[in-house]
């Protein structure tokens, strides 16, 4: 999947489901040992309060690093309350296991309304032993901080919204936290130059596939250059194509022979070819692509 | 048919705008997490006022905007202002305001709010010459009374390096981030 959408052969309509960026992204994350990225991700979760989860699991026995092992279980479903995207257990032999949900979004809201809250249902998921027990394999208790929502954007509201729905509102306040896709990505890119193969590669093939994506933080407008090399090629990519065959490379001089997409009432109403604003001349193109007073 | 370079030229524009798109997309995003108990009054919704018909005179946003609401509070809002089709902007922008309107709850809000206010409040309603960083007060700008008052202040939008950056503009409306 990684691999086919940085190469360009997929279709766009494939970038908007959620489900194929969960599985791609944790697809590759499910074979990251417990020391490796987890400790640092996780710190990266708050509560509404400010809490980070890894102090939520300190707080029930459970230190991230000393685990040996991830089991990542890919929506498991909940007969009663629904289906969330990941179900993560992080175990050893002298340890509770630590077990906890993540829903991760791209864009959309979570699903449900009042009492029926996709968060809260999770959560009340996470209460039921025998669910978990099916699911994970532990007969034993486990430390169950809570639920992770993983979005694109700071959906603190939707947070809230849950806490204000949840049966156990403090209870809500302290088991629900956020996280954004751009988190993963900073740290992704940030730890994998350290880390040892094959961790590495496969950070650094996160970090490109959610780059590829877009999904980073602001960090400041880029100044693309725009000088004057007429030389290079133009590129045009078809997105209607489902199986990316190459970029087609129309010849320029062809371009003014396509059909007019560019209106100008100047001409009452009739093409008669385009219009050519002297570049140098109009300060507010300067201004905006060659990053003007910079 | 003639020869020109033009079009690489144009090219090389349009290229520029769409990066700017993506990272104004970013930022908006990432603003949602300066209000942490504030909602999006148009969910992911930030641009109108596009046409999809042959006859048009553009097909590209002239500006995206995002604004919050809290029961109780003057609404706060965001709007990157890219290029009038109408008028003239020497450059981008990126406005940043609050605005008091006059009865509006979580019921109302979405009808209530025009999502081009702060748009308006620059093109139309503010004095002229526009002051880059200036904070502006208007008071009942619309002339209908919808709006009781607001406040905002405008700066070029390559300006901004970070989400700070917004914060800062903010606090200076007397606006503190939740965050």
């Amino acid at each position: 999947m990684i691999e086919a959408e940085l190469r360009g052969k997929t279709s766009s309509e494939l970038q908007n489901v959620e489900d194929l960026l969960t599985s791609a992204v944790f697809g590759l994350l499910q074979y990251m040992p417990p020391k490796v990225f987890w400790p640092v991700i996780l710190t990266r979760a708050e509560s509404c309060k400010g809490k980070p989860f890894v102090e939520r699991c300190k707080e029930l026995g459970a230190h991230i690093p000393s685990y040996e092992k991830v089991d990542v279980h890919f929506w498991p479903v909940h007969q009663e309350f629904g289906e969330p995207d990941l179900l993560l257990v992080f175990s050893n032999s002298n340890q509770l296991p630590l077990c906890f949900i993540i829903e991760a979004k791209l864009g959309a809201a979570k699903s449900g309304r009042e009492q029926q809250d996709q968060l809260n249902r999770y959560l009340a998921a996470l209460r039921d032993s025998e669910w978990l027990s099916r699911i994970t394999g532990f007969r034993r208790p486990m430390a169950l901080p809570g639920l992770i929502y993983l979005t694109t954007s700071a959906a603190w509201s939707e947070l809230h919204d849950s806490i204000e729905h949840a049966p156990e509102h403090l209870v809500a306040e302290s088991t629900l936290f956020l996280l954004q896709w751009q988190d993963i990505l900073e740290i992704a890119r940030k730890i994998f130059p350290h880390e040892d193969e094959p961790q590495r590669k496969m950070l650094r093939k996160i970090a490109a596939f959610l780059e590829h994506r877009d999904l980073e933080y602001f960090h400041g407008f880029t100044h693309l250059s725009l000088d004057d090399d007429t030389t290079k090629e133009v590129h045009f990519y078809n997105p209607k194509k489902v199986v990316f065959s190459g970029f087609t490379e129309i010849p320029l001089e062809t371009i003014s022979l396509v059909e007019v997409d560019f209106y100008t009432s100047k001409r009452k109403g009739t093409f008669q070819g385009f219009t050519i604003e002297p570049f140098e001349q109009v300060t507010a193109i300067d201004t905006v692509f060659y990053g003007g007073d910079q | 048919m003639k020869t020109t370079d033009y079009g690489k030229k144009v090219g090389q524009a349009l290229k520029a705008v769409a990066k700017m798109h993506s990272q104004v997309s970013q930022l908006l995003s990432d603003c949602d997490g300066l209000f942490l108990d504030y909602q999006s009054v148009f969910g992911n919704t930030v641009t109108g006022g596009l046409t999809y018909h042959v006859k048009a005179r553009f097909w590209m946003a002239e500006g995206v905007f995002r604004y919050w609401f809290k029961e109780g509070q003057p609404l706060l809002g965001i709007t990157a202002m890219f290029h009038p089709w109408e008028g003239d902007l020497e450059q981008p922008l990126l406005v940043v305001g609050y605005i008091d309107y006059s009865d509006i709850t979580s019921q109302n809000v979405k009808e209530r709010c025009d999502g081009w206010s702060l748009w308006y409040a620059v093109m139309d309603w503010s004095p002229k010459p526009l002051g880059h960083g200036e904070v502006i007060e208007l008071s009942e700008p619309d002339g209908m009374g919808a709006i009781q008052s607001m406040k905002l202040i405008a700066v070029p939008l390559f300006q901004i390096e970070s989400l700070d950056d917004v914060t800062s503009l903010f606090k200076r409306l007397g606006v503190e981030s939740t965050e």
